[in-house]
C-alpha cells in the first residue's frame, strides 16, 4: 500500500494547492481534516472529487467520509477496498 | 415613530418574481401555507429546486421589463439617483451558452457590471450612477444599507434597487458539490431539515428620502457584520449576524421589544438554522417575537433572495402578520424560536429582516410601518 | 473630516510596495499574478496557494497592509472591496469543471467576488461591516467611497479597504471578458478615524461626488498607484479620480 499512500500524497498536494508542503512533510497517519495539515470541510469535498476521478471510488455519506479522511493511510486502504469491488 | 416631521428613507414601491410570482402572488400563497418546492431534476441534479413561475423570468432582460412597472420612475432625476445592482451570480446564461454551445455573448456579459448595465437600460431608469453590489447571499440587503446610507449623507435623493439571481447549472452543480442542497426540499428550522433549495429570484425597490406618512414603510436602520469563521459555513455561535442584528436596531433607535417579528435567513441547512436560532435568542433575550423563513416556500434566491424577502417582509408588515413557516413541522434547534406552520400575529410594527452570506457576511435591516 | 492611512500596500507590475518599502518581483515573477505566500507573510499558510487568482491578490495586499500591526478593534473593523471584472476567471475555471464532470467545490466557493475578503477576515479575524462592489473597472474608487462613508456613520472605528484587479492572458481573449484587459493587481488601504501613533503620517481626506462622469474610463489602478505613491513618499498632494460612477477628489496631507 506505500506506492498508493505516496501517489495520494502527491494527489492531495496538487489537488489542494498545498504549495508549501513537500509530500516528505505529511504524516500518512495523522489526522487529515483539521489539525495536522488544517484542512477544512471544503477541502474533504474536493477529496471525495479527487477519489471519484482518479480512482472512480465514490464516498456515500459524512459518517463514512469522516473515517475514510481519519489519515492517508485509512484513505488508502478505503480506495484499495472499493476497488476491488469494481 | 409616528408621522411627525422627521424625514426617513421610504421604500415607496416594490416588485418581486418569486417561484410563486409577482409580490401580490406570491404573499398571498406564503399565507395560505403554499411552497412553490417542486422536485428534480435541476439541471442534471437530484434534487428539488423552485423555479419562476414563469421561466421566461429567468433571462434578465424579460425579468427586468417584467418589474420595470412595478415601481415609479417618472420622477426621478439623473443627478440625484443611484441604481444599486444586488446579485450573487445574476444571469449567468451568457457563460453557459458560451461554454456549452459556443455561442458569444450578445446582450450582456457574465461580468455583473454588464448586467447591471443592460437591466437599467431595461428599467429606463435615469440614474447618474450604477454601483453593483455582490455580498453573496446578503446582496439585497448590503444594498438596502448603501442606498440608505446614501440617502441620509445626501448622496442621492433617490435610489432604485433591483436584484436578480437565476437557477443555472453553475449554480446548482456548485451547491450540489458542496453537499448543501436538499434532496426533497428545504424544511427551514425542522428537525428534518437537510439542506437548502436553489430558487429562482428577482426584485426591484424604489427609495427615497422624505417626511414619511403613516402607513409608509421605512427602512429604519441596516447594519452588517462578518463571522470570520469559515468560507461557506457560518459561525456555530451566531455572533456575527447576532451583531449585525444588534447595529441595525442601533442604527434603528430601536430596542429588541421594539420588533414585531423576525423574517430569518432560514436556509434550512444543519448549520444555518442552528446558528440562526441562537442569533435570534441572544438578541431577544425572553420574549421571542414571531419567527418565519420563506425558503421553505420559494427556495434560495441567492443575493436577489435577499432583497427579495426584504419587499416580502414589507407587505407581511403591512398585514401584522408573519406568514407560516413552509416546510416546517418539527422544530429542529435549541432554542425555542416562534417559528410555525401558520401565521403569527406580529407583536409590533417593526420587522427585523436577516441575511446571510458566503464569505461569513451577515446584513440585517429594521423596517417599520409608520403610525 | 480627514482619515488616517495606518498603512497601505500595491502589488504593482513592478514589485510589492508596503510600509517597508518597495520589494521587486523575484527572477521569474511576472508580477502581481505570481505573488509567493513567504513575500507577503511571514509564517507557514497552507491555504494561501489555494486561493484563486483575486482571492490570492486581495489577500496578499491585505497581509502586507496588515503585517506587524496589532488591530485594535477587530469587532469593528470592516472591508470593503471593489473587484472589477469581478470573478470572471475563477467562473471560467469552474465552468470548465463542470464540463470536464468533476465540478469543484473549492473553485465554486471563490466563484463570488466577495470570497476575496473571506480569507483575510477569517485570518486576521476582522469582524465587521463587508462592502463588495464589482463595478465598472472602477469599482475601487466605489470602494473606497464606501469605507470613508462606513467611518463617517461610524459603523466602522477602521476599515481595510481594496481594490483588485484579477484577468488572467487566457481570459481576457475570451469573448465573454468583453474587451477587459489581461492583469493583476491589488491595492490597500488601512484607514481609520482613531487616535494614535504608529501610522503613515499621512491623512486623507476625500469627497465623493453624487453621480459618475460619463464616459470616464476605467482608471482604478492609476489613481490607487498615485495614492499609494504618495502616502509612500509622505507627500501632499490631490488626486481628482473619476470614473462612470462616481467622481472624487482625494486630498493627501502629512500629519502635523
Amino acid at each position: 500500500m506505500e506506492p498508493l499512500i505516496d501517489t495520494l500524497k502527491r494527489q492531495i498536494i496538487a489537488v489542494l494547492k498545498l504549495s508549501d508542503l513537500k509530500p516528505e512533510d505529511i504524516d500518512a497517519d495523522a489526522p487529515l481534516i483539521g489539525a495536522g495539515l488544517g484542512l477544512d470541510s471544503i477541502d474533504s469535498l474536493e477529496l471525495i472529487v479527487l477519489l471519484e476521478k482518479e480512482y472512480g471510488v465514490t464516498v456515500p455519506d459524512a459518517n463514512t467520509g469522516r473515517q475514510v479522511f481519519a489519515s492517508v493511510r485509512s484513505l488508502a486502504s478505503y480506495i484499495e477496498q472499493n476497488r476491488s469491488k469494481g | 415613530m409616528t408621522a411627525a416631521l422627521r424625514t426617513a428613507v421610504v421604500l415607496e414601491d416594490c416588485g418581486i418574481l418569486s417561484s410563486l410570482g409577482t409580490l401580490e402572488e406570491t404573499v398571498a400563497d406564503l399565507f395560505e401555507g403554499a411552497s412553490a418546492i417542486v422536485p428534480g431534476p435541476c439541471f442534471g441534479v437530484p434534487v428539488a429546486h423552485a423555479p419562476f413561475k414563469d421561466v421566461s423570468w429567468r433571462s434578465l432582460g424579460i425579468a427586468a421589463e417584467a418589474l420595470t412597472p412595478c415601481i415609479d420612475a417618472s420622477s426621478l432625476d439623473k443627478d440625484t439617483t443611484a441604481f444599486i445592482f444586488c446579485a450573487a451570480k445574476g444571469d449567468i446564461s451568457p457563460l453557459e451558452a458560451y461554454y456549452e454551445s459556443g455561442i458569444r455573448p450578445e446582450a450582456f456579459l457574465p461580468l455583473l457590471s454588464s448586467q447591471a448595465d443592460y437591466a437599467k437600460k431595461i428599467l429606463n431608469i435615469a440614474a447618474g450612477r450604477t454601483i453593483v453590489v455582490s455580498d453573496a447571499c446578503a446582496s439585497g440587503a448590503t444594498g438596502v444599507e448603501i442606498g440608505r446610507d446614501m440617502l441620509v449623507s445626501g448622496r442621492a435623493r433617490s435610489v432604485v434597487l433591483l436584484g436578480f439571481d437565476g437557477i443555472s447549472r453553475f449554480v446548482a452543480t456548485g451547491f450540489h458539490a458542496l453537499s448543501a442542497l436538499s434532496p426533497a426540499g428545504a424544511r427551514p428550522f425542522d428537525a428534518s431539515r437537510d439542506g437548502l433549495t436553489v430558487g429562482d429570484g428577482a426584485a426591484i425597490a424604489l427609495l427615497t428620502y422624505r417626511e414619511p406618512f403613516a402607513g409608509d414603510v421605512v427602512v429604519a436602520g441596516a447594519g452588517s457584520s462578518n463571522d470570520a469563521n469559515h468560507r461557506t459555513g457560518p459561525s456555530r455561535t451566531g455572533d456575527g449576524l447576532f451583531r449585525a442584528a444588534k447595529a441595525a436596531l442601533a442604527d434603528a433607535a430601536l430596542a429588541p421589544d421594539d420588533i414585531g417579528g423576525v423574517k430569518c435567513h432560514g436556509t434550512a441547512t444543519k448549520y444555518n438554522d442552528a446558528m440562526e436560532a441562537k442569533a435570534i435568542t441572544s438578541l431577544f433575550c425572553e420574549e421571542y417575537p414571531p419567527c418565519f423563513s420563506v425558503k421553505g416556500a420559494i427556495g434560495h434566491a441567492s443575493g436577489a433572495g435577499s432583497l427579495l424577502e426584504i419587499c416580502v417582509a414589507a407587505e407581511c408588515l403591512r398585514r401584522r402578520l408573519a406568514p407560516p413557516t413552509a416546510g416546517f413541522e418539527t422544530l429542529g434547534v435549541d432554542e425555542l424560536v416562534p417559528i410555525s406552520a401558520k401565521p403569527q400575529i406580529l407583536r409590533n410594527h417593526s420587522m427585523l429582516c436577516l441575511s446571510a452570506g458566503f464569505g461569513g457576511i451577515n446584513a440585517a435591516v429594521v423596517l417599520s410601518e409608520v403610525q | 473630516m480627514s482619515i488616517r492611512v495606518e498603512s497601505f500596500a500595491a502589488l504593482l507590475p513592478q514589485g510589492i510596495a508596503g510600509p517597508l518599502g518597495i520589494r521587486p518581483w523575484d527572477e521569474g515573477q511576472a508580477g502581481p499574478g505570481d505573488v509567493r505566500r513567504d513575500q507577503v507573510l511571514n509564517k507557514p499558510y497552507p491555504a494561501f496557494g489555494k486561493l484563486m487568482l483575486a482571492d490570492r491578490l486581495a489577500f496578499a495586499a491585505a497581509s502586507v497592509a496588515l503585517a506587524g500591526r496589532t488591530i485594535a478593534n477587530k469587532d469593528s473593523t470592516a472591508i470593503t472591496l471593489g473587484i472589477s471584472a469581478g470573478s470572471l476567471s475563477t467562473d471560467m475555471r469552474y465552468m470548465e469543471s463542470v464540463i470536464a464532470g468533476f465540478p469543484s467545490p473549492a473553485i465554486f466557493s471563490a466563484t463570488l467576488p466577495s470570497s476575496a475578503i473571506a480569507d483575510i477576515a477569517i485570518y486576521y479575524g476582522l469582524k465587521g461591516p463587508n462592502r463588495v462592489v464589482a463595478g465598472n473597472g472602477a469599482s475601487g474608487l466605489t470602494a473606497l467611497e464606501l469605507a470613508v462613508s462606513l467611518l463617517k456613520t461610524k459603523k466602522a472605528s477602521a476599515v481595510l479597504s481594496l481594490c483588485v484587479y484579477a484577468v488572467e492572458a487566457q481570459d481576457a481573449a475570451s469573448p465573454l471578458a468583453g474587451g477587459a484587459a489581461a492583469a493583476s493587481n491589488a491595492f490597500a488601504l488601512l484607514l481609520s478615524l482613531q487616535p494614535g501613533n504608529g501610522g503613515t503620517a499621512m491623512r486623507l481626506s476625500a469627497s465623493f461626488s453624487a453621480v459618475g462622469k460619463e464616459g470616464a474610463p476605467a482608471r482604478d489602478e492609476l489613481y490607487f498607484t498615485e495614492l499609494i505613491r504618495l502616502v509612500r513618499e509622505q507627500k501632499g498632494g490631490i488626486i481628482e479620480a473619476a470614473s462612470c460612477d462616481v467622481a472624487a477628489t482625494l486630498s493627501l496631507a502629512k500629519e502635523e
